[in-house]
Parts: C-alpha cells; sequence; structure tokens
C-alpha cells in the first residue's frame, strides 16, 4: 500500500513537471519564419542528396563505361563480362529497390519500433554493398590494368574522378562563401548563383570528361594496335546493357517498385537502337560479314528487350 | 507563400510546443535541441504533402517526431545547419523552484533508453495506451508492460 502511495506521488510529481514546462512555452514562439523556410527549401538544396545521386548515376554511367573501356582493349574475357554485368545487374537492383524499400522517406508512415528496424536493415545493407563494391570494383581494376600503358590508364582516372568535381564546387561555394547555409535567408530560397555556377562547371567538365574519355581510348588503340573491330564489338555489348536497363527498369517500374519516366526509357532505347544500327552499318559497309550477322542479331534482340520494357512500364496501373 | 507552404506553417506553430518538448528530452544540451527541431521540421515538411489526415494532426506531430529524434540519437548524425530558436532561455534554466523541478525531470527521463523514453513521454502526454501503441508500434499490453517497467525505473532513480 505505502509502495502503491508513493508510487503514485512520484509519478504525480513527474506529470506536474511536465504541465509546468508545457505551462512555461505557451508564450514562447519557438519555431521561426527561417527555420520553416530551411525546412521547406531545404529538398532542392540538400548536398548531401546530390552527392548521394552524382554517387547512383556515376555507378550507373561509370560501370558500362568500364566494361566497354575493358572489352575494347581485351582486357575482359566473356566470363569477365557476365561478372560485371551481374554486379552491374545486382547494383541496380540493390540501388532501386532494396535501399528504396528500406529507405525512411516519410517518417509518419512508421511506427517507431517499424522505423528502427527498417533503419537496421538500411545500415546493414549500406555497410555490406559498399564493401563488396569495393572489393569487386578493386579486383577488376587490378586485372584490367595488368599491361595497359600508364598514360591511358591515368587519363581513365582522371575521367572517373572529374564527375564528382562538380559537386565538390558546388558544396565549397555554400560551405565558404555562404557559410554553409543552402538557403538565403533574405528570400528563403535555394543559392541561385551557387546552383548556377556549380551546373556551368559540372557541364564543362563533364565535356571535358568525354574529351579525355575519348582522348584516353584512341591513345590505348594507338598503343595496344588494336583496331575498329574490337571497338565495335564493344558499342554492341553496350547496347544490350543498356536495352537489358530498359527492360529492367520497366520490370520495376510496373511492379511499382520505383517510378521511371517514360521520356528516360525512350531516350535510353533509341541510344541503343542507333549505336547498334550505326555498327551494322559500318559493319555493312567494310563488308564485315560475321559483324553483320551479330549486330543484325543484337539489334533485333535490343529492339525486343526496349519493347517489352516500354510495354511494361505502360502497364503499370496508377 | 503556397497555400501548402501556408497549412504547414499553422501546423507547425500549432504544435511547435510538442516538437520543443521531445527535442527537449531527446537532447543532450541547447544546441541539440535546436539540431533536433530542425530534422524535425525537415521530415514534417517531407511527410506533410503524404499526410491525409488518416491519424489526428496531434498523432502524426508525435509521431513524426519521435521517429526523428530516435533515429538521430541512435545515429548522432546531423544533417541540418543549427539556427536557433525564439525561446527565451530562462524558460528552462533551473534558477527557480520551476526550472528545478523540470531540470529533474528532464535528468530522469534522459537516463532511459530511447525507447522508453518515447513511451514515458506520450504517458506523460496523458494519451491512451492504444495511442501509445499506434505510435511506438507495440500492443496494448506490451505498452501497460513496458510502462510499469519504466515507471519502477524512475521510481528507483529517486531513491
Amino acid at each position: 500500500m505505502n509502495e502503491n502511495i508513493f508510487e503514485l506521488h512520484e509519478l504525480d510529481e513527474l506529470k506536474a513537471s511536465y504541465n509546468l514546462m508545457d505551462e512555461r512555452l505557451d508564450g514562447q514562439e519557438i519555431v521561426s519564419d527561417e527555420q520553416l523556410r530551411e525546412a521547406m527549401y531545404r529538398k532542392f538544396a540538400d548536398i548531401r542528396q546530390n552527392a548521394k545521386e552524382a554517387l547512383i548515376w556515376g555507378d550507373l554511367i561509370f560501370v558500362p563505361a568500364m566494361a566497354w573501356w575493358a572489352w575494347t582493349y581485351s582486357r575482359l574475357t566473356l566470363l569477365g563480362i557476365i561478372i560485371l554485368g551481374v554486379y552491374w545487374v545486382a547494383s541496380l537492383i540493390f540501388r532501386f529497390v532494396i535501399l528504396r524499400r528500406t529507405k525512411k522517406e516519410d517518417y509518419g508512415s512508421y511506427d517507431l519500433k517499424t522505423l528502427v528496424e527498417k533503419e537496421a536493415d538500411y545500415s546493414k545493407n549500406v555497410k555490406y554493398f559498399g564493401i563488396i563494391s569495393a572489393v569487386v570494383l578493386l579486383v577488376f581494376f587490378l586485372q584490367m590494368f595488368i599491361g595497359i600503358s600508364g598514360k591511358a590508364v591515368i587519363i581513365f582516372i582522371v575521367m572517373a574522378l572529374i564527375l564528382m568535381v562538380p559537386v565538390l564546387i558546388r558544396w565549397l561555394i555554400i560551405k565558404f562563401k555562404y557559410n554553409g547555409k543552402a538557403i538565403d535567408p533574405a528570400t528563403g530560397q535555394p543559392r541561385k548563383l551557387g546552383g548556377k555556377v556549380a551546373s556551368i562547371i559540372g557541364y564543362t567538365l563533364f565535356a571535358v570528361a568525354g574529351c579525355l574519355f575519348v582522348v584516353a581510348t584512341v591513345m590505348g588503340m594507338i598503343e595496344t594496335g588494336i583496331g575498329w573491330l574490337t571497338l565495335l564489338k564493344g558499342i554492341n555489348g553496350l547496347t544490350l546493357i543498356i536495352a537489358s536497363a530498359v527492360l529492367l527498369l520497366g520490370a520495376l517500374h510496373k511492379r511499382g517498385k520505383i517510378t521511371v519516366s517514360r521520356r528516360l526509357l525512350v531516350i535510353l532505347a533509341i541510344i541503343a537502337i542507333a549505336l547498334s544500327a550505326s555498327v551494322a552499318g559500318i559493319a555493312t559497309l567494310n563488308g564485315i560479314a560475321e559483324l553483320t550477322k551479330l549486330t543484325v542479331s543484337t539489334l533485333m534482340s535490343i529492339a525486343g528487350f526496349s519493347a517489352l520494357g516500354l510495354e511494361m512500364h505502360r502497364m503499370r496501373k496508377d | 507563400m503556397k497555400e501548402i507552404e501556408l497549412e504547414f506553417t499553422k501546423l507547425v506553430r500549432e504544435y511547435r510546443k510538442t516538437i520543443y518538448t521531445v527535442c527537449y528530452f531527446f537532447s543532450d544540451n541547447p544546441t541539440d535541441v535546436e539540431d533536433l527541431f530542425q530534422e524535425v521540421l525537415v521530415n514534417l515538411w517531407k511527410g506533410f504533402a503524404k499526410f491525409r489526415g488518416e491519424s489526428s494532426p496531434k498523432t502524426w506531430i508525435w509521431r513524426v517526431s519521435l521517429n526523428t529524434c530516435c533515429n538521430i540519437e541512435r545515429g548522432k548524425k546531423r544533417n541540418v545547419p543549427t539556427i536557433p530558436l525564439v525561446i527565451d532561455k530562462g524558460v528552462m534554466s533551473d534558477s527557480d523552484e520551476g526550472g528545478k523541478q523540470i531540470k529533474m525531470l528532464y535528468d530522469r527521463i534522459n537516463r532511459l533508453e530511447l525507447f522508453d523514453r518515447a513511451i514515458i513521454l506520450l504517458w506523460l502526454e496523458s494519451m491512451r495506451y492504444d495511442e501509445i501503441g499506434a505510435i511506438v508500434g507495440l500492443s496494448t499490453a506490451a505498452v501497460t508492460s513496458r510502462l510499469f517497467r519504466i515507471k519502477e525505473q524512475l521510481k528507483s532513480m529517486s531513491n
């Protein structure tokens, strides 16, 4: 009995303190206009989000480019390209399905227990995927670079690193010019100047990276004496990868796992078909019968994959 | 300002005390409160468009605030720049008797595990057990037994 009275008294005291705090907060404004603006416009200016997107797109573009490069220099066996292809598809599935499923975009949709479980899953997935990616890519690079000329390798590495520069520039501008504040307190809008400057620099750097890639490719071809035939075969492989991506993204969109714009799929399909048709044209004009046959069958596969992907995209019921 | 932004501003201003209270009990110092407050605002805004009133605004605000604070305190990661709150610093100081009482409450609750902290705050807010269960993801029976254990723990702190 005494115990119960004591407990009630203790808990009443806690409740009284809580109510007192509530009363004291009554007259306080607490939240400022600046805080509200920062919250509402932050999603447009989130540097971390930009960096994450850059990494995802970097992975999407970088792996096929790497495969093409390796194929061109005969640094990649059929087994190698299958392994890389599997890795690439796995990374797509990981990023667009598993991570999205465990991502806590809306904190109001889950109860606390579920959120904690999801967060634990998310961290675990990111950690394991990071380790696996690092090992796969490291082994791949090591085996690929053996025997390739130093100059071409350096250009290739610079080209890859340069893709991260726009994000870094934007971060530096906001960090040092605006003391880390991505929102202009006077207008409540994201920093226009920073964004504009960063995009100009970004496009320039992408162009430089593209040029370097071409230079590295040509240098490598001259040095290793590998002709256009291998390059054309490499392009054929790339087109198949792009078409497979259209199919995969279309299927995921249909199942509601991701949302992809139809325009993106159409653009990818057009790129794949145009590249493959060019290869077929070049092969026919040069009388390379074997490649012509191969490319025609590739072209048909690409058309089939793309059509199927686009059809699946259309079938989603929203 | 767009209509949705006006609605959001109105809702946040209405429930500012709730958000502040959660941040206060999940923080280690005043700067932490400001950081947490900003993170909660960001997450409220992210989810505001999807919030269709399936639950009451009060329950939704509690859920987002608790989820954000628990999650951040677990990882101790800060994503936003600190913006000072518009609050009289004297309100929460322990210079008078009332302030000391609030400090005592803070000291006790702050020693609990994050999950228990969330449950006891909802209990102090006089929420029903089923409402508490819906926010933290436990059955009513589990909330009852957990609250009993938390109260025992709080009691032992005073001894």
